[in-house]
């Protein structure tokens, strides 16, 4: 036995050393289940659900609008698109599990999209139809071979709000036959994210070395990264990239839904749902795990950054003819630094419940 | 208890300590130990070296975060360098936990991360960066002389990551990534030229350079291991649109093109187009690459090329050689390392410590 001195030195000093660095209380395999529980069927289950729910009832709309394309019925058509991409802005977070299968998650929503990709695919589709002899059919074989630009939510928007698109919609008669294809491409999809959830759930359930999670604690780790990742992607992707470094660099068609002019709604339905994860969800939120970790001054100031940042995008509003005065500027300005500040306190709170949410995957070489 | 149980607790135990040199109680070293940079709860940076029990047997601290570390070939040494863009190379007794040398860079450049050492010992090797340009060097030191450097030229490309000694030492392979930086900020992603270059030692020359198809350009070539016989394989990371199905690995040979190797569908988006580590078992036949933010590692075999399949490691990215032929160590930013064997699906917990992250990668010691 080589090594028997070592061992035997080592447990000596065990009860020292566990004294010494375990000062936070440790939360069990038993919490970390109860959130992974609650943040399951209270929030991405049934935000999964309305998804599906609020994508089905658009591609009804469209249909209602192609079969009699009355100024009403598009407009209802619109209306329906700002529901179902508020529903998705609700669950757009959540970045593992079914939604990230055959890459469902671009073709849900393929953003940004920086060489206009999903208008030139477009033109082409519409182009193509317009020459061709037979009419095409948009059946699940073109899904499969589509671009990911043409498969989701900007590009239904696209086809219901941009009106060098919109133009086409009299001359071009695989228009319509496009769009529906688009949104009831959307619908299965959402609804098939919705059915395989269901299966998901055992993963969240029996945890081995060898299965997808091998605790709680690690299938928690999933869900916390998607709480508190996308507060700086928010920051940077959706305000500062679409404000520029000044008031006359400012390109609002960088920003995520200029054509439906929900852009700033989105900001306020990503910020609502990263809140309701955090403590809207019954008692076994973060806000409560931190508390019972002996962090409750943490936790409540988490809430009332959330809290203040929520108050101040609720007073913003999209920029008139896409140009934003220097007041509202500022305020957007300001935003992203509660933003910063918001992201940091989460993170720094995953320390003392020996959360890591990835050493090597966030910062590599 | 069983023996690895113990023995990965043991690891847990031995690092929350204080005092140094507990693992030296048995100085036995007739098997091989590991090693790698790592960071603790606390944020300190470690050189931490275990043996294939798992047992922690020396540890250092680093005054910042390192990236590679080797074993020198003759003296009980590590040489641990920091991460790009790095200040400092530390040459370590692993014996007596103490301070050989520390090394620096000429003005106005810094370490990007990786070294090598002649197999007589005598020469180190590490990949350079003009800090204004991003032009790549190779620097030779003397190690026996204080590391004295003794010439320096280009390495063939701007943003050298990676370099290897081939086995009769007259050729260093270069993975010139094509990333030109300041600090970590990327500053060409679009017109990025990676190459993987082959440098005549005695001539100081490039002898053969082999550069990507204009649309696989933004692949930076970052990370490469060789075998015997002079094959090499190189891990790569794409800088290019996130839905685009580019090559991630690949094998070459002098004067032979590159061969890609393949990536199953259900596998590929997981990787984000990220690979870590890149390295050949023992035999020099079974090729493993890390994904650390696909969590997990591939493998395939060189003869046939025939993908092996994979094993799920979270946020795993160090890899090197276990003890027999298809085995390899892995490392994980979740404070655990594994054995693993691809042929027989054998995973084996060497060591788990939650107190701690490895770095990106793992070292033969």
């Amino acid at each position: 036995m080589k090594s028997f001195t070592a061992i035997i030195s080592a447990l000596m000093l065990a009860g020292l050393a566990l004294s010494t660095n375990l000062s936070a209380l440790t939360l069990n395999e038993a919490r970390w289940q109860a959130f992974t529980t609650a943040a399951i069927t209270e929030h991405i289950v049934p935000r999964y659900r309305q998804l599906a729910v609020q994508s089905a009832t658009l591609s009804s709309h469209i249909d209602t609008f192609c079969s009699d394309q009355s100024a009403a019925n598009l407009a209802e058509a619109q209306q329906q698109f700002k529901q179902a991409l508020q529903a998705w802005q609700g669950i757009q977070h959540i970045q593992f599990g079914p939604v990230t299968l055959l890459m469902r998650n671009f073709s849900l929503q393929y953003w940004p999209d920086k060489k206009n990709l999903g208008g030139r695919q477009l033109n082409t589709l519409l182009k193509q139809a317009l020459a061709g002899d037979t009419e095409q059919d948009y059946n699940q074989e073109f899904f499969a071979r589509a671009s990911v630009a043409v498969k989701g939510y900007p590009a239904i928007e696209r086809m219901l709000f941009d009106q060098q698109l919109t133009s086409q919609l009299a001359s071009n008669p695989s228009y319509c036959p496009l769009l529906q294809a688009i949104s009831h491409h959307v619908g299965q999809n959402t609804q098939a994210i919705v059915n395989e959830w269901q299966q998901e759930l055992s993963h969240y359930q029996n945890y081995t070395e060898d299965s997808l999670y091998i605790s709680a604690q690690e299938a928690a780790t999933d869900i916390l990264k998607a709480l508190i990742e996308p507060i700086e992607a928010i920051s940077d992707g959706k305000i500062a990239r679409p404000l520029g470094i000044s008031l006359s660099k400012m390109r609002w068609r960088k920003s995520e839904s200029w054509r439906s002019g929900q852009s700033i709604a989105n900001l306020r339905a990503n910020l609502e749902t990263l809140h309701h994860l955090y403590s809207g969800i019954s008692t076994d939120s973060l806000y409560a795990l931190l508390v019972e970790s002996g962090e409750s001054a943490t936790a409540k100031q988490i809430e009332r950054e959330f809290l203040a940042v929520m108050a101040a995008i609720a007073t913003v509003t999209e920029p008139k003819n896409m140009q934003y005065q220097p007041a509202e500027f500022e305020q957007l300005l300001q935003i992203q630094v509660q933003l910063k500040q918001l992201s940091n306190l989460l993170l720094a709170s995953m320390k003392p419940l020996q959360i890591s949410l990835g050493f090597n995957r966030r910062d590599g070489d | 208890m069983r023996r690895r149980d113990f023995s990965a607790y043991l690891g847990g135990v031995l690092l929350c300590t204080a005092l140094p040199g507990i693992g030296r109680a048995s100085d036995d070293h007739s098997s091989p130990w590991y090693a790698s940079a790592s960071v603790d709860a606390q944020g300190q940076h470690w050189l931490i070296a275990f043996d294939r029990n798992g047992v922690q047997r020396m540890r250092y601290a680093l005054p910042s975060r390192a990236h590679q570390v080797i074993k020198h070939p003759i003296k009980p040494w590590l040489l641990v360098v920091a991460r790009r863009p790095g200040q400092y190379l530390l040459v370590i007794d692993m014996h007596t936990n103490s301070l050989v040398s520390k090394l620096a860079t000429r003005r106005e450049q810094h370490f990007s991360g990786h070294l090598q050492v002649s197999a007589d010992g005598r020469l180190l090797y590490t990949t350079e960066n003009s800090t204004a340009t991003s032009q790549g060097l190779i620097v030779v030191r003397d190690l026996y002389a204080q590391g004295r450097i003794i010439s320096q030229f280009s390495s063939g490309g701007i943003g050298p990551h990676q370099l290897k000694l081939m086995i009769d030492d007259d050729i260093l392979i270069v993975a010139n990534g094509g990333i030109h930086t300041r600090g970590r900020e990327k500053l060409n992603l679009t017109s990025m030229q990676p190459n993987l270059s082959y440098i005549n030692l005695s001539k100081q020359s490039i002898v053969e350079q082999v550069s990507l198809a204009p649309q696989l350009a933004q692949l930076s070539i970052r990370h490469l291991d060789v075998n015997r016989s002079g094959q090499v394989l190189i891990a790569m990371q794409y800088q290019g649109e996130r839905t685009a199905q580019v090559p991630l690995v690949a094998l070459h040979q002098r004067g032979v093109a590159l061969s890609f190797l393949q990536i199953p569908d259900a596998q590929y988006f997981s990787l984000q187009h990220y690979c870590g580590s890149a390295c050949f078992d023992t035999s020099g036949q079974i090729l493993a690459v890390s994904a650390p933010r696909g969590d997990k590692i591939l493998f395939w075999q060189l003869g046939t090329q025939q993908y092996l399949g994979q094993v799920k490691v979270r946020d795993g990215c160090g890899i090197t050689t276990a003890q027999h032929s298809g085995e390899f160590l892995i490392s994980s930013g979740r404070g655990r390392v594994y054995r693993y064997n691809p042929l027989s699906k054998q995973k084996q917990l060497v060591l788990n410590n939650p107190q701690l992250q490895w770095d990106n990668h793992l070292a033969l010691a």
